[in-house]
């Protein structure tokens, strides 16, 4: 049953699955509003350039969709990013098909962080995205969900279908390349 | 009770430091660590620029279109994806009783002698290629039929060319013998 009190902006984000699983509409809009920023981050990050908008509503519209399923065992936002990261990964097989191109992932997926060009401005900026966007997908990928969303390693193990020993160790290595970059750069 | 951070703690937790999310006693054991760590406070600095960077980025999102776009609050309680499993649960049970029926069907035919019982007779000849394309079939019982019976159906076929034009030949009685030493 739908309850009257209006969902608090910083409840827990399984206390706004449950209300809005029992009818508060409202408990959506903060969970939204919580975690839309960080998927259109993630998804830039990934190189979606044009559709991050549709991209986040689907991730959220799958999420919401398939509530019953979502255990707990992981937060909602690693759920979330687990979600968008499959749909990005569908979307760029499903592209790959139709181009019939069979070169994958690692130039395209550095190309595609080019993404991210319109959205920094500054010259320093500009060698911090230079220097991210020169990491392995992988190393990427882990850098900025640990540094951009401050998600753990067992997160981030969660989302790429990893492990937590191995995305500490892509996470150390990007650090001191990212490092290394700017050291050079300067 | 608090735990010491070594220095590669301290290195971990350095995204955690900048988003604000440690204990409290991690965090003051890192910002000591960081007034005499040169290379630990460079570390931060990346960690904290790289961030500034990425989360300044943030594409446009529009909730509003989000937020209509989803299910009907409290809709999926009464249809929650269990509904998925209950329809791979029907078309389980329907492919079984689909596969259990026939099974059953043949069954019963062969209890009934249906199958066993029946006669097919494919105009080939045993020792001489067949001439020309030819096949019968009877669906009556030929147990039932009598010697007489037997002949006289023989007799049809030859008058109808039925038959192959080359009978088995008969095998001698040394053959016979020798097939019966061996």
């Amino acid at each position: 049953m739908p309850s009257d009190a209006h969902p608090s902006d910083d409840a827990p984000d399984i206390e706004l699955i449950q209300r809005w699983r029992a009818g508060d509409e409202r408990a959506a809009r903060v969970l939204v509003e919580r975690h839309a920023g960080a998927l259109g981050r993630f998804a830039a990050s990934q190189g979606v350039r044009d559709d991050v908008d549709e991209l986040v509503q689907d991730t959220f519209v799958r999420a919401f969709g398939a509530i019953e399923t979502f255990r707990a065992d992981s937060s909602f936002r690693t759920w979330l990013f687990t979600i968008e990261r499959r749909l990005i990964l569908d979307r760029r097989r499903a592209s790959k098909r139709r181009k019939d191109d069979a070169e994958v992932d690692e130039r395209d997926a550095a190309t595609a962080f080019d993404a991210l060009d319109g959205l920094v401005a500054d010259e320093m900026a500009s060698r911090i995205r230079s220097a991210v966007g020169r990491l392995s997908p992988m190393q990427r990928d882990v850098f900025t969900l640990r540094v951009t969303e401050g998600l753990s390693y067992k997160e981030i193990a969660d989302v790429l279908g990893s492990t937590e020993g191995a995305a500490r160790v892509h996470y150390h290595n990007a650090l001191q390349v990212v490092r290394g970059l700017l050291r050079d750069d300067a | 009770m608090m735990r010491k951070l070594d220095r590669a703690d301290m290195q971990d937790r350095l995204p955690e430091y900048v988003h604000g999310t440690l204990p409290a006693d991690e965090r003051a054991q890192i910002d000591t660590a960081l007034a005499r760590d040169a290379e630990l406070a460079r570390e931060l600095d990346v960690v904290r620029a790289v961030r500034e960077v990425f989360a300044g980025a943030t594409p446009h999102v529009d909730v509003d279109r989000i937020v209509a776009a989803l299910p009907a609050a409290g809709t999926l309680a009464r249809t929650p994806a269990r509904s998925r499993a209950s329809l791979f649960r029907i078309a389980a049970a329907i492919a079984t009783l689909a596969v259990g029926g026939a099974s059953l069907a043949v069954v019963q035919q062969t209890i009934r002698g249906d199958v066993t019982d029946s006669l097919v007779v494919r105009g080939e000849s045993v020792s001489a290629p067949v001439g020309e394309e030819l096949a019968m079939s009877f669906g009556y019982d030929l147990s039932a039929l009598d010697d007489d019976d037997l002949e006289q159906l023989l007799a049809d076929l030859e008058r109808s060319g039925g038959l192959p034009p080359a009978e088995p030949r008969r095998s001698t009685a040394a053959e016979s013998g020798q097939e019966a030493g061996q």
